[in-house]
């Protein structure tokens, strides 16, 4: 490997997988632990039959290769990582060559899945779909090598203020409210996109179980549980934005119960899709009632999560481990039967008990080079 | 009047900086020290940014650890090289920070028009020069009625004509009996403003000049 190819794999593959190392087990989790091999192989002949049905994996690559798009933008603007704008000094062809193998790494697990559809297809000896995989699993990679050139070649293509915007600056201020939702969508459009798709597919398919058996309020409150869960690097991200982005806000007089405050009225602003999600598909045999509480207990998470955040600086892939353990705590007492108002009730103390000790106490380790 | 006592500053158990005891009185005073020496990081501790050790208190008794939310209402930092989320305009953080520190409508007027911020107020931070957000921070410095104002390497960046502007504001606090602190590599010549004293950031203390 060349040096300009080990220094890419350096800073933008390995960083790539270790920054996304929880979401990678998650999805390991899901694939090995819930399917069996044969229902795998059922998938992958479905999804191979025609070449509609290949626009399945087809959207799961886009989508993976947008998460690679949005990280690769964020690390060249970074700048620590400005010296990759070096390699615009490159001729055009090996520029695209290198980052073209970039993307190709990046890409691996789509391209490894691509393989196992192509195996799969070519047991039914089926020649057309085998030629499709492979040219949609370059279509993505094709993507992100373009992306990543224009970013090296145009580092700073200017930022042009649009007529509409510069009417609505003229005319509003933004409230403190929009200041981390605008940031995060701006910054992370994906991460938001896919966790909000996740959180409320997740609701929508467990209210689906109630039309076919008769369950207890207790299955739908799991199903809400992991969908709040996955909300919960929102709330990470929220507290980076706060003090390091923001840092500005740690030296305001603000009342630690005022930034309480201010962060459950955002925290309310981003579970706003998941409410009305809980709303609407909320199961019909089940009483109204246990509606306030399931809504307080998603509130509650947030609260939890980001008291804790507080304890010490820590790095995402922790963050991600304390939240799959923290799911399966939530799961063993939702099963045992403990309402959800208790689990409410025990987040709201520990958070704001924590946040209340540990806010003016906190400071991001430089040691430990946690994400911001 | 503000006063350090037992103060200490650690990253992972390496000390950065230490000082006994030690107090300002109105009026301004230049932190000078190498770079990496612990200036920002002194003046971050003081704005309540970092948490840090000892006691730091106002004559009144006002302590970082006992009143943080009133010892934050009467100090206001300007950092080195300020940095805002691109999307915000000054005008959005300027209104947010005005309205927590109490300044009035007229007073933040006042800086927005002396400071030169007019032209892009508006604009989103992304696309102002280093030099204009340079002079956003600095405005945000003054708001509201602080007793300290901690300005680090407040000249970089800025144009002539901005630094002779920010030279008056300095005065005006001088001659109101606010505390200045000041941390500059660029020399302050004696008739910019008056400063009390000089201090020199080293061997992880700060030594008076």
């Amino acid at each position: 490997m060349s040096d300009i190819q080990g220094t890419l794999v350096k800073v933008l593959v390995k960083e790539f997988y270790r920054v996304n190392a929880g979401f990678f087990l998650i999805v390991i989790g899901l694939c090995f632990g819930f399917m069996r091999g044969s229902d795998h192989v059922a998938l992958a002949r479905y999804c191979t039959s025609s070449p509609f049905l290949l626009m399945i994996p087809f959207l799961v690559w886009l989508l993976y290769s947008f998460q690679v798009i949005s990280f690769n933008s964020l690390s060249i603007r970074k700048k620590e990582n400005e010296f990759l704008l070096a390699l615009g000094a490159l001729p055009p062809s090996k520029i695209r060559f290198h980052l073209f193998a970039t993307s190709l790494r990046q890409f691996l697990p789509a391209i490894a899945y691509a393989i196992f559809l192509m195996v799969i297809a070519s047991r039914s000896q089926n020649l057309i779909i085998i030629i499709w995989i492979a040219g949609l699993i370059l279509i993505p990679s094709f993507f992100i090598s373009i992306s990543l050139y224009r970013k090296i070649i145009h580092p700073d293509p200017g930022v042009a203020v649009s007529f509409l915007q510069r009417k609505m600056n003229t005319l509003f201020s933004k409230p403190y409210l929009l200041f981390y939702p605008q940031w995060i969508a701006g910054r992370q459009p994906v991460l938001v996109i896919g966790t909000k798709i996740m959180a409320c597919l997740m609701i929508v398919a467990i209210s689906q179980l109630y039309r076919f058996d008769n369950y207890d309020e207790r299955l739908f409150t799991m199903g809400c549980a992991l969908s709040f869960s996955f909300n919960l690097i929102l709330v990470f991200h929220y507290q980076r934005f706060e003090n390091f982005h923001f840092q500005v806000m740690r030296s305001l007089p603000i009342t630690p119960l005022n930034r309480l405050y201010s962060f459950i009225m955002i925290w309310c602003v981003l579970l706003f899709p998941e409410i009305g999600t809980i709303l609407n598909y909320f199961p019909t045999n089940l009483s109204t009632f246990q509606l306030i509480p399931l809504v307080a207990f998603g509130l509650s998470t947030g609260i939890l999560a980001y008291g804790l955040l507080f304890v010490k600086d820590i790095t995402l892939e922790s963050f991600t481990q304390f939240v799959f353990w923290i799911c399966l705590v939530w799961i063993v007492t939702i099963l045992f039967k403990i309402p959800a108002a208790v689990l409410t009730t025990i987040h709201l103390a520990l958070g704001t008990w924590s946040f209340q000790k540990n806010f003016y106490r906190f400071e991001f380790n430089a040691e430990i080079g946690s994400e911001k | 009047m503000l006063t350090l006592r037992n103060y200490s500053k650690s990253f992972n158990d390496r000390l950065i900086l230490k000082i006994d005891n030690l107090t300002f009185k109105p009026g301004a005073y230049w932190i000078k020290g190498d770079n990496g020496s612990g200036k920002s990081t002194l003046f971050k501790c003081l704005a309540g940014i970092l948490p840090c050790q000892g006691d730091i208190t106002f004559v009144d008794d006002v302590d970082i650890r006992k009143n943080p939310v009133e010892f934050r209402k009467r100090i206001n930092y300007s950092e080195a090289e300020p940095q805002y989320p691109g999307f915000l305009t000054a005008k959005d953080i300027f209104k947010f920070i005005a309205k927590i520190k109490g300044a009035s409508q007229d007073e933040q007027a006042d800086y927005v028009q002396l400071f030169g911020l007019t032209s892009f107020f508006e604009n989103p931070c992304e696309t102002y020069s280093s030099g204009m957000i340079k002079k956003l921070g600095l405005a945000l410095a003054f708001l509201g009625k602080p007793k300290v104002i901690i300005l680090d390497e407040p000249l970089i960046t800025l144009d002539q004509q901005a630094r002779e502007i920010l030279f008056g504001f300095i005065r005006k606090k001088i001659e109101e009996n606010i505390t200045l602190l000041i941390s500059s590599h660029h020399s302050i010549a004696l008739n910019d403003f008056k400063i009390n004293d000089a201090y020199l950031v080293e061997n992880k203390t700060l030594n008076l000049l």
